[in-house]
């Protein structure tokens, strides 16, 4: 059977509610062996840059990967392929966020072996509706 | 190449970004990130699921790439909240034992709406110079005095 996944294209992901954890940052930081700035840790400051991707890439956690992408971690061969972020203000340790995603591209990629690229635009508010980010991720799943 | 933090007129079109070289990269580690992000993909976590698919070995994850890439700019800019836009391509895999170097360079600066806007092409490279991360970020620098 053949997988049509450009019928997803304008897809919304269910909303994700994510909170910055404190422990998660700290965490990241030591597997990634990267020294947090000012030595600390701890509510209200600022996340790393580099645990965006992190946040970015949350709805992977979140969505029915069979529902949402026809995909299928044990049989599909799934890779990330492209990250990017807009920036409106800095996320905090702490928050919460609401982030909401929706598939804006579906498109086959012929080759040795084709797969299908998958651009998700995510949007992360605060609790007072504030944008917080534009997430871009791109998803390849080979066929 | 500057090592202190530049402000945006000593920053000129081809100024290079102090790099950070990185590894090797490790597979337990990997397998540590995976059970942070709760990741069940195997490719990160099962070599033989990985060989089948013509893979060598496991593949690192992409925001464990990229977060190399990312303290490279962290580390350069005055504050991590002058970061605007930025995007990565994971180019290629990283394995492990990979030995990984961040890089960037400007390559355009402009003014809007009274902000300071420095745009620079990022790269990641391993060992036999091969582009594992390819990409761009946009920053706000400040003035100085």
């Amino acid at each position: 059977m053949i997988l049509d996944r450009k019928r997803l294209i304008g897809n919304k992901f269910p909303i994700i509610i994510f909170k910055v954890l404190k422990d998660e940052v700290d965490d990241f930081l030591k597997i990634v062996e990267e020294p947090s700035i000012d030595g600390k840790i701890c509510e209200g400051k600022e996340i790393p840059l580099s645990f965006y991707p992190i946040v970015g890439l949350s709805f992977l956690k979140a969505i029915d990967l069979g529902r949402e992408l026809m995909a299928d971690w044990a049989k599909d061969t799934i890779m990330h392929g492209e990250q990017g972020f807009e920036h409106y203000r800095p996320l905090l340790i702490g928050e919460t966020l609401r982030i909401e995603g929706e598939i804006t591209d579906v498109y086959e990629k012929k080759g040795k072996r084709p797969f299908d690229v998958i651009t998700i635009e995510s949007i992360g508010k605060d609790g007072k509706g504030t944008k917080v980010f534009l997430s871009r991720s791109v998803i390849l799943i080979f066929k | 190449m500057q090592k202190s933090k530049p402000f945006f007129d000593e920053v000129e079109i081809g100024t290079e970004i102090p790099p950070l070289a990185i590894g090797p990269v490790d597979r337990n580690k990997i397998i540590q990130m995976a059970i942070l992000l709760k990741d069940p993909n195997p490719i990160h976590l099962d070599r033989v699921y990985a060989k089948e698919r013509n893979l060598p070995d496991i593949i690192q994850q992409g925001p464990f790439n990229m977060a190399s890439l990312y303290r490279v700019l962290t580390e350069w800019l005055h504050s991590p909240s002058d970061i605007n836009k930025i995007h990565m391509r994971l180019a290629n895999n990283v394995f492990p034992g990979d030995r990984l170097t961040n890089r960037g360079m400007v390559k355009q600066k402009y003014v809007k709406d009274e902000q300071n806007y420095i745009v620079c092409e990022i790269w990641q490279e391993n060992q036999n110079g091969v582009k594992t991360i390819t990409g761009e970020a946009t920053v706000i620098f400040p003035i100085k005095g």
